[in-house]
């Protein structure tokens, strides 16, 4: 009884670190309910999208040219096929939507073999009844709505003259198989009277009759040696233009709500290191200041750990509270953070709390911190009644060895230094806040500004004009018709290209070849392939095939031919499971031919261009596709970027209250702690504006020394960091170091934050009264 | 001995000096659990140039109470403190802060010693809020004063590393290091021994003779013997006024007897 006596007491007597902690646990558990809540939505919707589509283990797409000799009975001859399907498809490529080039490669689907939800209006859910195509209308899959830009009544359109197609948006649809904004893929879904018009009258120019091969396998069977096994069997990888695993298309589709929470996960940890930080400060002042009230306490017979159990209990009341409210305030947010990764998945999420996941993370962390409540109250067991009584702690001897000289001008921000520098042990955990915050803002800032960039600004290349060549071709007139573009624009980039996935040594892999490889690509070690039977890697490809510099792999199936691998590359193409060979190189491998692409340095010149390239080299030209507003990446980088943007504001958001949380538990403390110095400069003349003043530069050169130390970790840490989360992406190596711009901007938000936040608190300095002083 | 009623002190005085400081009708309580705990009631008192002037009472009769109104430390509940034609009573924050910095001076008797600073830095900040001083100006006289004190050795010290004596000293030096035109110390030798009272009481009174007007509040009979005019305060209002010529060392037997008396009839 006489326990929560003490403990009503001590919650009335100490509001505000009782609210300071509620607010922080609030913030902790909101930050986490959001995102464990929302990975679990998409993952939860994706796996009923899956149900609902009957997804195969996995599924292939090819020219029928190249596939039909394929039958469902070589498939399923293999022991481990359950059952396959196969069915027609039409390929069409350099399609335009409102006028603007689509980048992806569209397979045309019947709109009865539509076996996906359909989007309503408002896209927040599905129709039960979705209205059956008419001729000229296309459900489109909804991630081409942030990609691309489409909308309902937006327009595409592909070939020329007679063989011209118009089709109107009728709506979007949930497809989760190659539904997520990083697919280079894209299905469509026509009325199957138009699918049948159109099939009949494909032309390769424009359109390409195709198949698609639905498998599924037995349970536990090895999805990778089945595939390798097929393609031994009947050549299916090699013919095939993609093939993709249910696991490989949910990694996708998962890509980026796992690698967001991985950097908020390591954001909340960082968090809760703060508050850990912020509770051991806040209890280890308030026994220094209650030192004589404790003591009184064990004279009249509290034991030690009566006394720890009203501080225990006092932070679990405050702590399960902030839980409370969090996971509370977590369910409106989810519906917003659910359509933000709808747009990226293309998969209707529904918003629900993970609650029993979210409760026992919640435990977890009061659990944790409950830990530290315990270790720092241990300091109570050491207070002598007597002591205590007869006037409290010894006294205070301060012993700096940054003693600077305080001098007339600016007396305020002297007076400051000299108050952080004479308790400099105190404010330790202050600067390790400061560091932390500054570390991860930089760390997200740099996430944020350059991952976008690297991601779509190496290997890309912004295709003015592609060029298909026709049989005529070959690799020895490359240099003719890039002379024929230099010509006319001496700036621009022009180089074959052309990407393929073939078997690298028994794993499948995209295989690009480029003619000038290193106008897109810098090599991060050895060198790019200069000579025909030269390969690049990627580091993640490298570790797949277990080989490096120096060594040698087997490219394709049967008539594999041996490479040396020349050096190590990045690339995102496929989350950089991707290789690269000279065209030379490519030709040993493959019959296909490469594409020209041309990116002018003046789009003016782009007519001009086309009509030297038709005079000069026409009859080696199957199609050539101008486009003047040619940026691969537009749709893609900006929906990575909003991302990008909302994690970095929701991280600076959280840092900035973390800060005003913070600021006002220590300020306040601070404030108790030196109540009669204060009372002292009042009496000697000091206004409440400078003393105010005094306590805000105070937290300045905190954060200041907090800040230089977080930079300095930064420079350090960030990149590895960030390399590690980004590995799933493709990612290996960032560009570039961290510049004074990415530690700027954190460093002021921060700074000037404990400044404000200190001025704001430090108000109270206006009810401290000099009369304190008088002992009558 | 002169022993004088309420309301009538100073007459004589008055014509002679110049007043520093006039309190009117002063009033000063407190409330505590909605009752009203009146200190000061209506008192009238004026303090003048070159005095040494010490209040002296039994405990808890508002010497202290009264320090701190005059001195504008704390604000009076009523009537007013009359300081170059104004009231200080009504004066704002900052026009209060000025004053302490600049026209007053307090020395306290729990000593007050900003803890994180150096004795000369404690007496060198106060200096430094005169804006109308240049830095060097005060850097010279802190140097001079903390000499003058005794303190020069332990100066960089801080007060936590020094007596009680020491630290009184040096908070005289805080208190005098703008030239105040009155200085208010608030039983400066409560908390100290006989060795350090004797030496702070000796460099007070040398002050006074240097021309410093002195407002003291004490219950220490001995340290009541430096001053030039003695008020006692009982039930929150002056009963008596004791004058005195400047004090002498030599003459301390006959002051002490003379005050002593004095205060016998005070009722101390």
């Amino acid at each position: 009884m006489e326990i929560f006596k003490l403990l009503k007491a001590n919650i009335q007597h100490k509001k505000g670190a009782f609210k300071s902690i509620i607010m922080l646990m609030t913030i902790i558990v909101f930050s986490f309910s959001g995102t464990v809540s929302n990975n679990e939505n998409v993952r939860r919707s994706l796996a009923y999208a899956h149900s609902y589509a009957n997804t195969p283990t996995f599924n292939m797409q090819g020219l029928k040219a190249k596939m039909q000799d394929v039958t469902v009975d070589d498939i399923t001859a293999h022991p481990d096929v359950t059952d396959a399907m196969i069915t027609d498809t039409i390929f069409v490529e350099n399609a335009e939507l409102d006028g603007k080039k689509i980048t992806q490669l569209l397979s045309f689907h019947k709109e009865s073999e539509d076996i996906y939800r359909v989007f309503n209006n408002s896209c927040t859910g599905a129709v039960a009844q979705p209205e059956p195509l008419k001729a000229g209308e296309i459900y489109l899959p909804y991630t081409m709505s942030t990609i691309n830009g489409a909308k309902i009544g937006s327009v595409l359109v592909f070939g020329e003259g007679d063989n011209r197609e118009e089709f109107v948006v009728k709506g979007f649809v949930e497809e989760c198989s190659y539904g997520s904004a990083f697919c280079g893929f894209r299905r469509v879904f026509i009325s199957d009277s138009e699918f049948e018009r159109l099939y009949d009258n494909t032309d390769m120019m424009y359109f390409a009759q195709a198949l698609d091969f639905s498998i599924n396998l037995k349970e536990g069977a090895d999805y990778a040696e089945v595939k390798k096994e097929l393609n031994d069997m009947c050549g299916l990888v090699d013919k095939s233009h993609l093939s993709f695993s249910m696991e490989e298309m949910d990694y996708y589709t998962m890509l980026y709500s796992e690698t967001g929470s991985k950097i908020l996960y390591a954001f909340l940890i960082l968090l809760l290191v703060i508050v850990v930080i912020s509770i051991w400060h806040s209890i280890s002042t308030s026994i220094e200041l209650e030192y004589t009230n404790l003591g009184i306490l064990k004279a009249q017979g509290f034991t030690s750990g009566k006394i720890r159990l009203v501080y225990i209990l006092q932070y679990l009341i405050a702590e399960s509270i902030g839980a409370v409210i969090g996971i509370v305030l977590s369910i409106p947010a989810l519906g917003g953070l659910g359509i933000l990764f709808q747009k990226l998945t293309g998969i209707i999420t529904v918003p629900n709390i993970a609650f029993l996941k979210c409760a026992l993370m919640a435990l977890g962390t009061i659990a944790l911190t409950m830990v530290f409540v315990v270790l720092v109250t241990a300091k109570i067991a050491k207070i002598s009644p007597v002591r205590a009584i007869s006037g409290g702690k010894s006294e205070v001897h301060f012993d700096s060895l940054l003693n600077f000289p305080i001098k007339a001008k600016p007396l305020s921000l002297f007076m400051g230094i000299r108050q952080f520098t004479s308790r400099m042990k105190s404010y330790g955990g202050s600067v390790l806040i400061v560091t932390l915050l500054v570390f991860f803002i930089v760390t997200v800032s740099v996430f944020s500004q350059k991952i976008t960039r690297d991601i779509f600004e190496d290997g890309a290349i912004s295709a003015h004009i592609t060029v298909y060549t026709n049989q005529d071709f070959t690799l020895d007139k490359m240099e003719e018709m890039e002379q024929a573009v230099l010509e006319v624009d001496a700036g621009a980039k022009a180089l074959f290209s052309h990407t393929e996935y073939l078997m690298v040594d028994d794993i499948e892999l995209q295989l690009l070849s480029y003619n000038h490889p290193e106008l897109l690509f810098q090599p991060i070690e050895g060198r790019l392939p200069v000579y025909d039977n030269e390969i690049v890697v990627t580091d993640i490809s490298a570790e797949m095939l277990g080989k490096d510099i120096g060594d040698t792999v087997l490219l394709g199936g049967e008539e594999s031919k041996e490479f040396l691998i020349s050096g190590i590359f990045q690339c995102f193409n496929d989350t950089g499971k991707a290789v690269l060979v000279t065209t030379e190189g490519m030709s040993r491998v493959s019959a296909s031919r490469p594409l020209l692409i041309v990116e002018l340095s003046d789009v003016a010149l782009l007519s001009d261009t086309e009509a030297a390239l038709q005079e000069k080299h026409g009859a080696l030209i199957k199609n050539l596709v101008c486009e003047e507003d040619a940026n691969a990446s537009d749709g893609m980088a900006n929906a990575l970027q909003s991302i990008c943007d909302v994690l970095l504001f929701v991280v600076y958001a959280i840092s900035v209250i973390f800060t005003a949380v913070v600021i006002s538990m220590i300020c306040s403390k601070a404030f108790i702690k030196e109540r009669i110095d204060i009372g002292i400069l009042k009496a000697m003349g000091f206004t409440s504006g400078t003393l105010r003043l005094q306590f805000a530069f105070r937290f300045l050169i905190i954060a200041i020394i907090g800040a230089i130390l977080g930079v300095i970790s930064s420079c350090f840490l960030t990149k590895p960091l960030l390399e590690s989360i980004m590995r799933p992406v493709g990612l290996t190596k960032i560009n570039g170091g961290i510049t004074l711009f990415d530690t700027l901007l954190p460093t002021i938000v921060i700074s000037a934050s404990f400044f404000l936040f200190a001025y704001i608190t430090a108000r109270k300095t206006k009810a401290v009264e000099v009369r304190e002083l008088i002992s009558e | 001995m002169m022993i004088r009623k309420r309301h009538s002190l100073n007459r004589k005085v008055k014509m002679m000096k110049n007043t520093i400081l006039t309190a009117k009708g002063l009033c000063k309580s407190f409330a505590h659990n909605g009752l009203q705990n009146h200190i000061l009631t209506n008192l009238d008192v004026s303090i003048y140039e070159g005095d040494f002037t010490v209040v002296m009472g039994a405990s808890g009769s508002g010497k202290s109470t009264l320090l701190y109104a005059l001195s504008g430390m704390d604000r009076a509940t009523g009537g007013s403190v009359l300081y170059e034609e104004k009231d200080i009573v009504k004066l704002p924050e900052k026009k209060l802060a000025a004053l302490r910095h600049g026209d007053f001076g307090f020395v306290f008797q729990q000593v007050h010693l900003v803890s994180n600073l150096s004795l000369y830095e404690n007496v060198v900040v106060s200096g430094y809020l005169n804006k109308s001083v240049s830095a060097d100006a005060v850097n010279k006289r802190a140097d001079e004063l903390l000499s003058a004190m005794g303190l020069s050795d332990i100066k960089s010290k801080l007060p936590s590393q020094c007596s009680g004596g020491e630290q009184q000293r040096c908070a005289i030096a805080r208190a005098v290091i703008n030239h105040p035109r009155l200085l208010f110390a608030d039983e400066p030798t409560g908390a100290l021994n006989r060795k350090n009272t004797t030496e702070v009481l000796n460099l007070l009174t040398g002050l006074n003779e240097d021309g410093q007007s002195i407002l003291m509040v004490t219950h220490d009979s001995r340290a009541a013997l430096r001053a030039t005019r003695i008020l006692y305060l009982a039930d929150g209002a002056f009963i008596g006024e004791l004058e005195l010529p400047p004090y002498e060392p030599e003459m301390e037997k006959s002051r002490e007897a003379q005050v002593g008396a004095w205060l016998s009839s005070m009722e101390w």
